[in-house]
């Protein structure tokens, strides 16, 4: 038997997640666009409403709600904005691994804060010169003595990175690549300045040098060598997650261009009623549908402790196809409007390209798809 | 959720896209359209995500314009005159001070309570005239903008009137400062006048 329906729970989620994106993180959308200033008051709101650490165990003090909720939060949120929603979403990046790959010291430690005020942490991964390929990270940790640990290397495009109070960080030691929890506050940590990106600017991404910053032993995840497939596990989680959030963009813009196509004059007819117009909304409307459906399954499948790395890369790839379909559609159907920067949709554009990109592009997924598939007898 | 100061005012902001004016969503009207007052852009906003979404139907380009400019007249004309009769009171006060007499004082002291009490009659004049512009050019639309040069026009008033009075009851350092806060709102209602001459 399939269900489609969200539980009561689920839809009062919902209800609770959009009334705060409606009201609270639309109306500063525009504004944080253009100033590119994080958004803490929004976080303060968000964490006090209990949308943020979705995932942490109830042990830690978090609401440990599962993947398909933190979906829910994550859709409403970025249907408002999603560089807000990303600013604010970063957290889960950052503590799947500890969650994953970490013992209760460490989630008492790290999670357990997080839970009783507003913090932020970050997933730092990505290198200037390694991104997809994970492999090729140059960022090394030495061991110093049977304690401590010695950090170098530069980690780029860090999400959340000028604001973290700690970071996942995976480099090289003798065995392999591992994965530790780094405090931002370690001398030998210097956050480089805000990037300037095409769309999320809400979003604070920056680099993060590492220069000899020293790292207990009792930081580090799991064993020397368990890095990558803790890094790797941590996408089956946070995929979703994203895609749930093109999802949000992807909604946003069918909503824009139907009510506006609703509206609009045409030579004396509404323009919803040519063709060329309705044709557009219909696309948009099933892949809008396909996408979430994807997306709740690969997080359907999580929650039920079922294997999920082929359907996460399938609905990330999916949603942010998508999304940034959808959004190029809607500007069109929205016509010079649908370019001018008063109008807010243009944004949306600009936003949803990223989902292509980050958490393993959309190339990547389908590298993923395939090895899952030439896998399968 | 119960929205509070900036979140609030925030969440009725809508940009006219042809003049760039931010209007309030408070602006519609029974037909669920705003006329930009400054392009004359009609204009119906659509609610999609919380977000506020302008579609233009028409722009009214042939709007009456202000008679003789008499409002545009009378505010400068204040505008211009409050500092004239602020600075002469600093100067009488350094000239009193210093017991330098450097004309003739007698005649400095009712200069500046005349001067006050043209700022006061040429601010109700501004806004008699104004009303007029409001009835004629705006069709006597509801604009928040308006409503808070209005708002801001009572409590300018009520301020010109104190300090005149002040000033006739020789509680000349009080009047000064009365005029000071004059000044202030008079910049205020100014910088919201510029709004519906240049967008914003």
């Amino acid at each position: 038997m399939i269900d489609f329906s969200l539980t009561e729970d689920q839809l009062a989620l919902q209800k609770r997640v959009r009334e705060f994106a409606q009201d609270v993180v639309a109306p500063a959308a525009a504004e944080h666009d253009r100033t590119g200033k994080f958004p803490y008051e929004i976080a303060k709101i968000a964490w006090k409403e209990g949308f943020l650490n979705s995932h942490v165990e109830k042990e830690f003090g978090g609401p440990e709600r599962g993947s398909l909720s933190a979906c829910i939060i994550a859709e409403e949120i970025s249907a408002a904005c999603s560089g807000i929603g990303i600013a604010l979403d970063a957290n889960a990046l950052a503590q799947g691994p500890v969650i994953i790959g970490g013992n209760d010291d460490q989630k008492k430690r790290f999670l357990q804060p997080m839970t009783e005020k507003p913090m932020f942490a970050s997933y730092a991964v990505t290198e200037p010169d390694a991104g997809s390929d994970v492999s090729r990270i140059s960022t090394t940790a030495t061991k110093i003595d049977d304690n401590t640990y010695a950090i170098n290397g530069l980690k780029w495009w860090i999400t959340g990175g000028g604001v973290a109070s700690w970071y996942f960080v995976l480099a090289k030691t003798e065995n392999g690549a591992t994965g530790f929890i780094v405090d931002a506050d370690s001398a030998g940590i210097v956050r480089g300045p805000k990037e300037e990106n095409l769309g999320q600017h809400a979003s604070n991404t920056v680099r993060v040098e590492f220069q000899d910053v020293k790292v207990p032993v009792e930081n580090r995840l799991g064993e020397e060598g368990d890095g990558f497939k803790i890094a790797m596990k941590t996408f089956d989680y946070s995929r979703p997650l994203v895609a749930a959030a093109a999802v949000g963009v992807a909604r946003a813009c069918l909503s824009h261009a139907r009510l506006y196509a609703k509206k609009r004059t045409c030579f004396n007819k509404r323009i919803i009623s040519y063709q060329g117009v309705s044709f557009k909304l219909a696309d948009m409307a099933i892949n809008l549908d396909a996408a979430r459906l994807l997306t709740w399954r690969a997080a359907w499948l999580y929650d039920n402790g079922l294997p999920s790395t082929k359907e996460s890369a399938m609905a990330k790839a999916f949603a942010a196809d998508t999304g940034m379909k959808t959004a190029v559609e809607a500007v069109q159907v929205l016509g010079g409007y649908g370019y001018s920067m008063d109008v807010p949709m243009e944004k949306l554009m600009r936003d949803a390209k990223i989902f292509q990109i980050y958490e393993g592009t959309s190339e990547i997924q389908r590298t993923i798809i395939v090895a899952n598939l030439l896998r399968e007898r | 959720m119960k929205l509070k100061g900036k979140f609030r005012k925030r969440k009725n902001l809508v940009i006219c896209p042809i003049c760039h004016l931010e209007l309030s969503a408070n602006d519609v009207n029974i037909n669920g359209l705003v006329v930009c007052p400054v392009c004359g852009a009609v204009i119906e906003i659509i609610e999609s995500e919380g977000q506020k979404i302008p579609v233009v139907h028409n722009v009214e380009t042939k709007r009456p314009q202000p008679l003789f400019r008499l409002h545009t007249i009378a505010t400068h004309f204040s505008i211009g005159l409050l500092p004239v009769a602020m600075l002469a009171q600093i100067w009488l006060f350094f000239a009193r001070a210093s017991g330098e007499l450097l004309g003739n004082l007698d005649l400095l002291l009712p200069m500046c309570f005349l001067f006050l009490s043209i700022v006061l009659i040429g601010g109700i004049l501004t806004f008699a005239t104004g009303f007029v512009d409001w009835k004629r050019k705006y069709r006597g639309r509801n604009y928040e903008i308006i409503t808070r040069k209005i708002r801001w026009s009572i409590v300018l008033f009520i301020l010109l009137s104190f300090a005149i009075f002040l000033f006739w009851i020789e509680l000349f350092g009080w009047s000064f400062l009365t005029q000071i806060f004059a000044l202030g709102v008079i910049a205020k209602i100014g910088h919201l006048g510029g709004f519906l001459v240049f967008g914003k």
